[in-house]
């Protein structure tokens, strides 16, 4: 369905000229009907990642097929079908939906640039139906968003994606502007619509918590590069890198005596430069396993388990799988050398 | 104004902090005075171009030159012993139709090129934006002057030179807001949704920069009146006999001698009208903050 291989996007740093990478050689595929999610701190490149994927801004380098068709480098113009294809579900409810037209008129105006229905009672009964599918009833067609609390908008906005009838939805923090008890409710409609609409999902959240509840694989993302992708359950449960354990040690226990008696390891230390990543592992700054070759080599995402990728060095080591051969060769997804990458602007 | 629609249409209750924003309007003290002020200019030169003036604005009396202002001319009288006050009120006659022509052109012009250049952005904003500056380098009445000598003179030409003018303002007014919403998500899902840019520019941004548009529409309106005062007084702005407030003030000073008030009351009736648009204009602004816009 959906098929990233080395996406890398950089944005021009005004004051040193050079390139930000916010996106650094990101590959992973999404078999249709399937939901991954992808999870890492602000500013790990996982909504740049959303906004290649509906291509509101277009990858640097690399490929990205999307039901077949490339998307990188394809001109605006020829993108039609894309928007037919894949939606953005965006993460503040409040500021994606214009305030000058009602719930009603937003929607109808998607279905009319799509010619998905007549205008007249066909159109009105299908916004309707739209908004029964996302759980909300016929009145709220005449009122403004102004009116409407944030879960109610989040549902508009679902909404309005579903209306070109699209196979694929990528969510970039739909529930973070939302409260807890309203986020449950959206997860729950989403697992519906995937059911009864036969969607597929690109969650991303900053919330492992969250995303284990809904997705089937997740991908965690760190300072653009993917560090660890595998089954929920693997990723969630049996996390292997140093940096997704730590994320899980992020997320509170419900239980507070457990959450008291629990080993507290947070990160330690600040995010590095995002406009220039520390050598070899981006992570070795922060990590508690970090070793010499991690601070020289850039590690490459090695299988480790049943569909389980994990770039470490040492995690890899202790699995029997030896990495220096796969980085002294220049692993094609992981250019590790700095210098190369001035090559390709 | 698609807010006061709005505000109004929605379900009772909904929404009980919104009250209609024109009562808002009256609500400040600015607002208020603005509105008296311009409505009276209004009224006064819609009666004059209904010929409901005291006396015929181009009739002359002989008896009664240079009357100073009593019972029967409000205003006095001038050389022709033609009545000052009629005169004023066919003067705002066209000191209106020019100003309200001329910001018309400029503020539909300048919109749209202001919303072109804070879209696309890029060398269509830079090169947009450079020519802007251009024109705005020149001292407003330079320039007006300029088109005047060019076009030739009469209440047409004026209000075009003015409205070239000031079309740089309504760009500069445009473009700014534009290039905030350009980033806003609901933008951005237009784009996703797979809009065209005109709809998203039409549909989706025009509506949306109509507080700064309005607000800049009052401002221009004064600094027109102003405009067309002064092309009337240096003579090439509307022509006699047909009354203007800028020819007026011309002749009164001439004739300042024989009686101050043919000087002060064309000159009173500009100032008081464009401290009124003005003030209606800090009004409007108070009120359509984009602040509380949502």
């Amino acid at each position: 369905m959906l098929r990233l291989t080395d996406v890398r996007k950089g944005f021009p740093v005004r004051s040193t000229g050079e390139e930000l990478w916010a996106v650094d050689g990101v590959s992973f595929e999404v078999e249709r009907g399937e939901i991954l999610g992808i999870v890492g701190e602000s500013g790990c490149g996982k909504s740049t990642t959303a906004k290649l994927i509906v291509r509101l801004e277009d990858a640097s380098s690399g490929s990205i097929h999307l039901a077949g068709n490339e998307l990188v480098g394809v001109s605006d113009r020829d993108l039609g079908w894309l928007r037919r294809t894949a939606q953005l579900v965006f993460q503040d409810p409040y500021a994606s939906l214009n305030p000058r037209l009602r719930v009603g008129a937003a929607i109808a105006e998607v279905l009319r640039v799509h010619e998905r229905t007549q205008r007249g009672k066909e159109e009105r009964d299908r916004v309707n139906e739209l908004l029964g599918l996302v759980g909300l009833s016929a009145d709220f067609a005449s009122r403004y968003p102004h009116e409407l609390s944030g879960g109610q908008r989040q549902r508009v906005g679902i909404a309005r994606a579903l209306a070109v009838e699209p196979e694929l939805l990528v969510l970039d923090e739909p529930l973070s502007a939302l409260d807890v008890s309203v986020q449950a409710e959206i997860v729950n409609l989403l697992k519906r619509l995937r059911t009864e609409l036969g969607l597929t999902y690109v969650f991303i959240s900053h919330d492992l918590g969250m995303v284990r509840h809904l997705c089937d694989r997740i991908a965690v993302m760190y300072l653009g590069q993917i560090v660890e992708i595998g089954p929920w359950s693997q990723v969630a449960d049996a996390a292997l890198h140093p940096y997704t354990q730590a994320l899980h040690a992020a997320v509170p226990l419900p239980d507070p005596e457990l959450e008291a008696s629990r080993e507290s390891r947070p990160v330690p230390g600040e995010l590095p430069d995002p406009a220039n990543p520390p050598p070899g592992c981006r992570f070795h700054t922060r990590c508690p396993l970090a070793e010499d070759v991690c601070r020289r080599d850039d590690p490459p995402l090695v299988r480790l388990g049943t569909d389980h990728d994990v770039a470490c060095h040492v995690v890899a080591r202790e699995h029997g799988v030896c990495t220096d051969d796969l980085t002294a060769g220049g692993h094609p997804n992981q250019p590790d050398d700095p210098s190369e990458r001035a090559e390709h602007p | 104004m698609s807010d006061i629609a709005q505000a109004s249409s929605a379900p009772v209750g909904a929404v009980p902090s919104r009250r209609p924003r024109l009562t808002r309007l009256w609500q400040t003290k600015s607002g208020l005075a603005g509105t008296i002020i311009v409505s009276v200019a209004i009224i006064l030169a819609v009666l004059a171009a209904l010929g409901l003036t005291p006396y015929g604005p181009t009739a002359q009396d002989p008896t009664v030159r240079f009357q100073s202002p009593t019972a029967a001319y409000p205003l006095g009288t001038d050389q022709f012993g033609r009545d000052v006050l009629s005169r004023i009120m066919s003067g705002l006659v066209s000191s209106l139709l020019v100003a309200v022509s001329s910001v018309a052109i400029a503020a539909s012009i300048g919109t749209l090129v202001g919303l072109v250049a804070g879209f696309f952005g890029e060398w269509i904003d830079r090169t947009i934006m450079r020519i802007n500056d251009v024109f705005f380098a020149f001292p407003a009445i330079l320039l007006a002057l300029a088109i005047v000598s060019a076009l030739g003179s009469g209440w047409r030409n004026t209000a075009l030179a003015i409205g070239i003018v000031f079309i740089p303002l309504f760009v500069r007014v445009a473009r700014g807001p534009v290039l905030a919403l350009r980033e806003v998500d609901y933008i951005q899902a237009a784009r996703v949704l797979g809009f065209s840019r005109s709809r998203i520019l039409l549909r989706h941004l025009l509506p949306n920069l109509g507080s700064a548009v309005i607000v800049q529409v009052a401002l221009a309106l004064s600094w027109a009146i102003i405009t067309e005062s002064s092309l009337s007084f240096l003579g090439l702005g509307t022509q006699p006999p047909m009354p203007s407030l800028g020819l007026m003030v011309s002749d009164g000073r001439n004739l300042v001698g024989q009686g101050a008030w043919l000087l002060i009351a064309p000159s009173a009736a500009i100032v008081i009208v464009v401290v009124g648009l003005n003030l209606l204009g800090d009004g409007l602004r108070d009120v359509l903050d984009p602040k509380d816009d949502r």
